[in-house]
């Protein structure tokens, strides 16, 4: 390669390791036959990808080619940083379309290569791309406390590990197994790689070869075959059952108790048969009830702070404050248009803040929004202030599992309702227990290796 | 003394009634030293019933769906008159205004405009336009119910003068609901809200020489897209030294009562309720007691 082109690969490689979140690059080929645009980001689970546009012929452009069309094909005029690539240098249309893009984007770096095969550049800049995130295997590890082994990911490739870098594990398998390597993406970790291989009973070397960002290759005594029987939907589902706490389980019910009597009882009567389901499962829960209401707004009637009726309480307490629950009188309506979601909220990052033992599921069974911390078109702010973003942000952080029960479609509820959601005129709560690995974990119908030994 | 005519004009649901309701509160606010004086049993049971609907009952009074006429004196304070050399000392006397308020429903401008509102607007001396920037942005129809009783006005000035098609009207025109979150929002992105140093709870207000251009934007996000035409229409009718914009909230903003601060991330006044809606907690009224005060100035020099 020239010393051009290896000065232009440099700048593609800086470009691209500095692009984070929401950031685009845009590279802009202008060659020969017209011009081609790549849209180079980072998708959901940090790996680098370049979309190519497709090459728009000069003539399409204008006769004679128009500025405005030129630019337009170029990706128009945006914040994102551009790298502009000519690679038929001495020719007149990329020569003055070059010109005009450097002069629209002052801020761009162009570079005149004659013949550079961008795309192919561009290919080999992005493969070796170190790492952003670590890479996890998922499997079963053994509890060193003698108990059944329990689902966990294990780190395989670390952030900063690049192509051609290499890793073993010891599994123990029978079967047909699923390999699933993850993007140990902050938050939300993204399936990358899975592979299954129908391995003789007994234990495996298996090694792990770094194709680049995104690609993960298994090697061992028997062959590895693409997903084809949906495990990846399983491994997304599953992914946020997988607990560092051994099996227990943290249920806090977050229960809204205004609005229409008959809908409140309903509300109380579901929470009362996840928590019965709960306690015909197998997994060892612990239960907090945080019942909240509407804010008052009104002088004559005063506002009630929101506090757990139980908090880390046996189910058999959780369901005795139901009962109590549900014979007081139903909290005035009040405003009507929101709720103390984002107090229930705050409530529960400060507790959860002075630990939680287990996995954590917050249910929220409730229809109105919360509060907005500041002022609103719509909405009044909540009294305490309280940032319902922030608190959800915090939870998220701290690996809480969302399920919701509720009869709207609200945006929030999506997000209260991350990992399941049931409807409040559905009286089934099985799935929704499922899915939050409140009853059985969903995870026992994966055949994951057993990993015997880590790198 | 001359009785002065003021009436107050408006689409449906403009807050004419509320205007009204809350000039008797504002009245008592103002440090200006003005009062009102209702001058017969009718604006007396008029005036109570409207305020204690207000602020005892925190209810909004209800449409109007007759015309009302509330006659009251407005008395202002003293003012020292000078007096000739020989009189040994100046003395001072009250400014009195009578004045007649005319409420209408707001449905008498509509589509089927009959000669009785136009009727009282052609023998009033100045005329109060409410402009609700929310129902404007939601229904856009103030336009509606402006020019239908603009161009009857203005034919029945030619009528008896046909050598001017300016109106001898004064005009307050009052931007409403300046307390609505949106509506305080564009006056805050036009950099035109200001604070009164006098104000304890240096509550939000737009001096009345920067109106205008809070209700040319507001005009602009009309839903009909006819909003534009309202001030095109003022400039054609009334001589531009006789109108004069407001920024009004009959109701003003929310001040917790607690802690007795204005807190900008907490503004309204109003909350839904089963019953529409209510009132949060005291009411400031808003440039209700200027508008008239300003009428009331005009129209004595008119005098």
């Amino acid at each position: 390669m020239s010393e051009a082109g290896t000065r232009l690969r440099g700048t593609l490689s800086s470009a691209v390791g500095t692009l984070r979140g929401p950031r685009h690059l845009n590279v802009v080929e202008l060659g020969v036959a017209g011009v081609t645009t790549f849209d180079v980001h980072r998708d959901d689970s940090g790996t680098p990808c370049a979309a190519t546009g497709l090459m728009l012929p000069w003539r399409e452009l204008g006769t004679p080619p128009e500025r405005r069309r030129i630019v337009q094909a170029a990706g128009g005029v945006s914040d994102e940083a551009v790298i502009i690539v000519c690679s038929a240098p001495g020719e007149e249309l990329p020569d003055l379309a070059a010109a005009w893009l450097a002069e629209i984007r002052p801020g761009s770096v162009l570079a005149r290569i004659p013949g550079l095969p961008v795309a192919a550049l561009l290919r080999e800049v992005l493969a070796d791309e170190p790492l952003q995130q670590p890479y996890g295997l998922l499997g079963l590890t053994r509890d060193p406390l003698g108990g059944e082994p329990r689902p966990a990911a294990v780190t395989v490739f670390p952030a900063g590990a690049a192509r051609g870098a290499t890793t073993e594990v010891v599994v123990q398998t029978s079967g047909q197994v699923v390999f699933a390597v993850l993007s140990m993406t902050e938050g939300q970790p993204r399936p990358l790689t899975i592979r299954v291989a129908d391995l003789p009973p007994g234990r495996h070397e298996v090694r792990l070869v770094l194709g680049g960002p995104g690609s993960v290759e298994f090697v061992s005594s028997g062959p590895f075959v693409q997903d084809d029987q949906g495990w990846a939907d399983l491994v997304v589902k599953a992914w946020p059952l997988i607990g560092t706490h051994g099996g227990r389980v943290h249920l806090i019910v977050g229960l809204e108790t205004c609005g229409h009597r008959e809908l409140v009882a309903r509300r109380i009567d579901l929470v009362r048969r996840v928590v019965s389901e709960v306690m015909a499962g197998t997994t060892e829960c612990l239960v907090s009830l945080v019942p909240y209401a509407a804010h008052s707004y009104n002088w004559q009637v005063p506002e009630t702070a929101v506090r757990p009726r139980c908090w880390l309480a046996s189910p058999e307490r959780a369901l005795t404050a139901l009962e109590r629950l549900e014979a007081e009188p139903v909290r005035p309506d009040g405003y009507r248009d929101a709720a103390q979601l984002e107090d229930m909220l705050a409530e529960v990052v400060t507790r959860l803040g002075e630990g939680s033992p287990g996995r954590t599921v917050l249910l929220t069974t409730g229809d109105r929004p919360p509060h907005p911390p500041g002022r609103h078109e719509r909405l009044l702010a909540c009294p305490n202030r309280y940032d319902w973003a922030r608190q959800i942000a915090w939870l998220e952080r701290a690996g809480v599992v969302f399920g919701a029960i509720t009869g709207r479609n609200d945006p929030i509820w999506s997000v209260l309702g991350a990992s399941s959601r049931a409807r409040t005129d559905d009286g089934n709560v099985t799935r929704l227990c499922a899915d939050l690995g409140l009853a059985t974990s969903g995870l026992d119908r994966i055949p994951f290796p057993l990993i015997e030994v880590a790198p | 003394m001359t009785k002065r005519k003021i009436t107050i004009w408006g689409a449906p649901g403009s807050g004419k009634t509320t205007f009204l309701a809350a000039l008797y509160i504002a009245v008592t606010r103002s440090k200006l030293g003005w009062s009102v004086v209702p001058k017969d049993d009718a604006a007396i049971e008029r005036f109570s019933t409207m305020t204690a609907q207000l602020v005892e009952g925190r209810e909004f009074p209800e449409v109007t769906s007759h015309l009302a006429e509330l006659d009251c004196r407005l008395v202002g304070p003293p003012r020292t008159q000078r007096r000739p050399w020989f009189r040994r000392a100046p003395v001072a006397e009250s400014t009195n205004v009578d004045l007649s308020l005319v409420d209408m429903p707001g449905a008498f401008f509509g589509t089927r405009l009959s000669s009785e509102p136009v009727d009282l607007l052609t023998g009033s001396d100045g005329l109060l336009f409410l402009f609700d920037p929310i129902r404007e942005f939601q229904s856009g129809d103030s336009f509606d119910y402006f020019h239908r009783v603009l161009y009857s006005l203005a034919y029945r000035t030619m009528a008896s003068d046909a050598s001017t098609r300016l109106l001898p009207h004064r005009l307050a025109v009052c931007v409403t609901k300046f307390d609505d979150v949106r509506v305080l929002a564009t006056a805050e992105r036009l950099g035109l809200v200001t604070t009164d140093p006098d104000d304890p709870y240096h509550l939000p207000r737009v001096d009345p020489q920067d109106t205008e251009e809070l209700f040319t934007a507001l005009c602009e996000r009309s839903a009909s897209g006819n909003g534009d035409m309202l001030l095109s229409m003022i400039r054609q009718f009334f001589r531009p030294e006789r109108v004069r914009f407001f920024a009004t909230s009959a109701i003003g903003f929310h001040v917790d009562p607690a802690r007795r601060v204005f807190d900008p991330d907490d503004v309204q006044n109003v909350v839904p309720s089963e019953e529409g809606h209510r009132i949060r907690g005291a009411i400031q009224p808003i440039n209700v007691l200027e508008p008239i005060l300003w009428l009331a100035d005009q129209l004595s020099l008119d005098g």
